[in-house]
């Protein structure tokens, strides 16, 4: 019970930065002191409850019936793989609020945004009925467009090809475009979860997750509820065919809205399909895993290539997030008990990693004012601690050993090999391949290659170098101590694969 | 004479109305202040006679019928038409200090012309309801504050009214002509014949006009430009939600039999045309108040979709929606009465800077805004995702997708007003933003309303 209240100190923040609040002093640190106080109610209530000492932990909370005829409550679980899940969106957050830091234009309005779309991402993870899942997801995802638009960069894309007139005509590369291509694969993603959830809702009479799962199987067909909500979770996680609102989005967002994008919202999808996708349908999903394992395998491939061609920095750290997500979703659809682990291990490297990787593109930008990798170098001369940080998050994202992103890709291999298509280690492989060989292009020609004429000298703040120790150390303390994080979803992980 | 207690609450409200008309003849200063304290009693008392249920069941002759329902539609329809006269009594406007008590009069007459045809049973009564609904709204529209442009507005407004009963009218006799009987409970709906659909589709017509559903709306637009904007709250919502009311009891009986399938068919055509097109004229409009004209045709459709879904549930719905398109509407529409009108030409545009001179009205009406395109946490969103739930349990999911990608498109335009609202000012603009403590009061209520339905919506048939 007490975990609800991380959905009302957001709230305070809220009306304190807007009301009471005009020192931007105080407008950049009180949601930080909001986000803050969320991380330590979450690990009270680990504390409380003696999380690390059970293997699997479940509370069913429900506050009110909404329609009780339709079976709709006001109802939230919480398991140890929502904590997991917790404790990363908040350490997300806190990383975009402190991205938030150079922005002098409406500082309170950002700050506003991003506390709303922490609510929305903390309720979706704790939801237990399916509509208040999709009302904490609307929460989280209709903010998005105001960042962007607001808050957002024009880029100078070059169009060219047979489509050119119909492309300017869309005004490719502005940030009003990649609103508005984010919105709308986000809608079009919400509507199919929106039918799916009332497909699924309506034909068994129950809104309820943890009623339909301990019910054991489904009382009809529910093959179109699950291509509904597969393809919306997953056009919302960016799986193959429905990933390209991602680099726009990531390309035109400001470094904040970068880090919720990868952080959070490509986690949605990932979240969704945890909860309700292998947890309800799971004979559905064994049956269809296949198709899963080919959009998975396109998604590594494909983006790791396509990061190979890119010049805009942000650009690139979108494709490679692709890259990654692909690795999750190949884990899910292994449908082992070493694969689901892995997919949690690597949701929460990646989320770390990714945010590392954006807040060092953002503090390159904000320091040289460019983002293409044409125009960068030397900078390991002029900008020894940014440089630094921007190598150590490319190697962390290459999966180098001691840091989290070798033991998840490792482990992710481990549950290829051990299920019935083993031959499918090559696509990781090539993947980390390819990841290797961009990485260390990039490293070598922006921060490595020395150019005389460019040399002004630029640091960061104490508040910025902060956060990215603090990323840093979470990064390689899972690099080094896999198995406390292992074995506190091990037992939780079982529990979802046999179904109970 | 025991009937009597079934139509007090209209009795008490037709009285209010003419003791506001005696009030101005009576030569007093302070004749603000007595107006307000008449109004505030006579809406409570019929609104607790109402809340009281002790007067269900069919009467004068089974004209009139009264149940739960209509007594909540009612109770709504009467907390609309209250906000809305307070806000109008608190204007600055000298045309409105000087006719205060008439347009009380005449607003008061529409209401109870609204809370008749949520009753009535029966054709004839329904016409002149329809009547006493319309009338009052021609003669308020006549007093914008541009006189020309007001008055083609009124006569606009006429013509197509009184075109749309001359619809109601022979669609009324034509139904005689079937069954033989001015009642409603006499329609024969699982018939073949072609009168029918042909009457029943007149009858659309009518509504279509009074709702401005797809192909009848053009006169919205122009009437929501011209007419004074205190009238908006009113003519946004009350007609259009006494109206859908009694379109809900009189499509109750078109599933007691096997449905008459080429009905559906009329309504759904409807339906489609009004989210579809709607939706997308709204997309296009620059200017404020054509835009939010052009927004409340989806609403309707959405309604309508809940009127003909045969399920026990859908009344709470229905009524649901209601409030929170009543509340959300109104509440916007006070806001945005407390900006100085600067021209005919109103644009979005001019919303720039409202959030630094007035952070409450900026805030509040980003709230209704998010309200009404079913943002989650209000009102709205209960409102439309449950109708696309209950519409795909009775009709599969064309309704469904419809709703939602009608949803899809609202987001798109009434963000791009939150987006100016919290624009910086351009810099020769001299507007000055600022609200008087009875529009905050009222703004207060209707935000309240709309963010604890949001919140729990099982709420309102807890109080209702």
């Amino acid at each position: 019970m007490i975990l609800l209240l991380i959905l009302i100190v957001p709230l305070f923040a809220i009306i304190l930065i807007n009301f009471f609040v005009k020192e931007l002093r105080y407008i950049k640190y009180i949601p930080l002191i909001a986000s803050f106080g969320s991380l330590i109610l979450i690990i009270y209530y680990c504390k409380v409850n003696h999380l690390l000492d059970t293997s699997t932990y479940f509370e069913l909370i429900k506050l009110y019936e909404i329609f009780p005829k339709l079976g709709i409550s006001m109802s939230f679980s919480i398991s140890k793989v929502s904590i997991v899940l917790l404790v990363l969106s908040n350490i997300t957050i806190t990383t975009a609020l402190f991205s938030t830091f150079k922005i002098k234009k409406r500082l309170s309005q950002i700050n506003t945004l991003i506390m709303i779309i922490s609510i929305g991402i903390y309720g979706l993870i704790i939801a237990d009925d399916l509509f208040v899942f999709f009302l904490f997801y609307e929460i989280a995802v209709v903010p998005m467009f105001l960042i962007i638009t607001n808050w957002g960069y024009d880029l100078k894309r070059e169009v060219s090809g047979p489509f050119e007139r119909v492309l300017r005509s869309l005004s490719v590369g502005t940030k009003s475009y990649g609103a508005y291509k984010i919105t709308l694969y986000l809608l079009v993603g919400s509507l199919l979860i929106f039918l799916g959830l009332g497909v699924l809702g309506i034909n068994e009479g129950t809104f309820s997750i943890n009623e339909i799962i301990s019910r054991g199987s489904l009382k009809t067909n529910t093959n179109l509820a699950f291509f509904l909500l597969a393809i919306g979770f997953g056009s919302h996680s960016a799986l193959w065919p429905l990933h390209t609102w991602a680099p726009d989005g990531h390309g035109t967002a400001p470094t904040a809205g970068s880090i919720i994008f990868a952080g959070i919202l490509m986690k949605i999808g990932i979240i969704g399909f945890i909860k309700i996708i292998i947890t309800i349908f799971n004979p559905t999903f064994i049956e269809f895993s296949n198709i899963l394992i080919i959009l998975a395998s396109i998604n590594i491939i494909y983006g790791a290539f396509t990061a190979m061609m890119q010049d805009d920095l942000k650009y690139l750290a979108a494709y490679a997030s692709l890259s990654h997500i692909g690795y999750i979703f190949l884990a899910l659809a292994m449908n082992n008990q070493i694969g689901l682990n892995s997919a949690l291990l690597q949701t929460a490297s990646h989320g770390i990693i990714i945010c590392l990787l954006f807040f060092s593109v953002g503090l390159i930008f904000n320091a040289k004012g460019t983002r293409s990798i044409k125009e960068l170098n030397s900078l390991h001369d002029n900008a020894p601690i940014i440089s630094s940080i921007f190598i150590f998050s490319a190697f962390a994202s290459i999966g180098f050993p001691l840091t989290s992103g070798f033991i998840a890709e490792f482990l992710i291999i481990n549950s290829i090999a051990l299920s019935n298509n083993a031959i499918l280690i090559i696509i990781p492989l090539i993947g980390i391949f390819i990841t290797t060989l961009y990485m260390f292009r990039t490293v070598k020609k922006i921060c490595l290659q020395y150019v005389e004429t460019n040399n002004s000298y630029s640091t960061i703040s104490i508040d910025e170098k902060l956060i990215c120790y603090i990323l840093i150390v979470l990064i390689v303390g899972i690099g080094i101590f896999p198995n406390f994080f292992l074995n506190f979803i091990n037992g939780e992980s079982i529990k979802i694969l046999v179904g109970i | 004479m025991d009937q009597i207690k079934f139509l007090l609450p209209e009795i008490i409200l037709v009285l209010l109305s003419f003791a506001l008309l005696f009030n101005s003849i009576i030569d007093n200063k302070d004749k603000r202040i007595t107006n307000k304290i008449l109004l505030i009693i006579g809406t409570i008392s019929s609104i607790i006679l109402l809340a009281n249920n002790n007067s269900e069941g069919y009467f004068l002759n089974n004209t009139f019928e009264n149940n739960l329902v209509t007594n909540k539609i009612k109770i709504l329809l009467i907390c609309g038409t209250l906000l809305s006269l307070l806000l109008v009594s608190n204007s600055k406007t000298k045309e409105f200090k000087e006719f205060f008590n008439e347009y009380c009069f005449l607003l008061i007459i529409s209401l109870v012309g609204g809370m008749i045809i949520v009753s009535s049973r029966e054709f004839l009564t329904l016409i002149i309801a329809f009547e006493l609904l319309s009338i009052p709204l021609y003669l308020i529209t006549a007093m914008g504050p541009t006189s020309n442009k007001s008055i083609e507005a009124a006569t606009k407004l006429f013509f197509f009214g009184t075109l749309s009963t001359v619809f109601l009218i022979f669609s009324s006799v034509l139904f005689y002509s079937m069954s033989g009987s001015t009642y409603f409970s006499e329609i024969i709906w699982s018939s073949n014949d072609p009168i029918i659909i042909l009457s029943t589709s007149f009858l659309l017509i009518t509504v279509s006009f009074k709702c401005a559903f797809y192909p009848f709306h053009f006169w919205v637009s122009d009437t929501y430009e011209s007419a004074p904007m205190n009238l908006l709250p009113f003519l946004s919502t009350i007609p259009k939600v006494a109206i859908l009311g009694f379109l809900f009891f009189f499509f109750k009986d078109l599933y007691l039999t096997i449905p008459n399938s080429n009905i559906l068919n009329v309504i759904s055509i409807l339906i489609i045309t009004s989210i579809g097109f709607g939706s997308i004229l709204g997309v296009m409009q620059s200017k404020l108040l054509r835009l939010l004209a052009y927004s409340g045709i989806p609403h309707a459709g959405i309604m309508l979709i809940c009127v003909i879904t045969p399920l026990g549930i859908s009344s709470d719905f229905l009524i649901l929606y209601f409030a929170f398109y009543i509340f959300s509407n109104v509440g916007l529409f006070i806001c945005l009465n407390s900006l100085p009108k600067v021209n005919e030409e109103f644009t979005i545009n001019d919303l720039k800077g409202l959030y630094k001179d007035s952070p409450f009205v900026a805030i509040s009406s980003a709230s209704f805004l998010l309200s009404l395109a079913g943002a989650p946490l209000f009102a709205g969103f209960w409102g439309k995702f449950n109708i696309a739930l209950i519409s795909f349990k009775s009709f599969g999911l064309l309704f469904p997708i419809l709703i939602l990608v009608g949803a899809g498109i609202s987001f798109y335009y009434y963000l791009k007003i939150i987006k100016v609202i919290f624009q910086d000012k351009i810099v020769n603009q001299t507007m000055i933003f600022s609200s008087n403590i009875i529009n905050k009061a009222l703004i207060v209520i209707c935000l309240i309303i709309t963010i604890v339905l949001g919140i729990n919506p099982a709420l309102l048939s807890k109080f209702l």
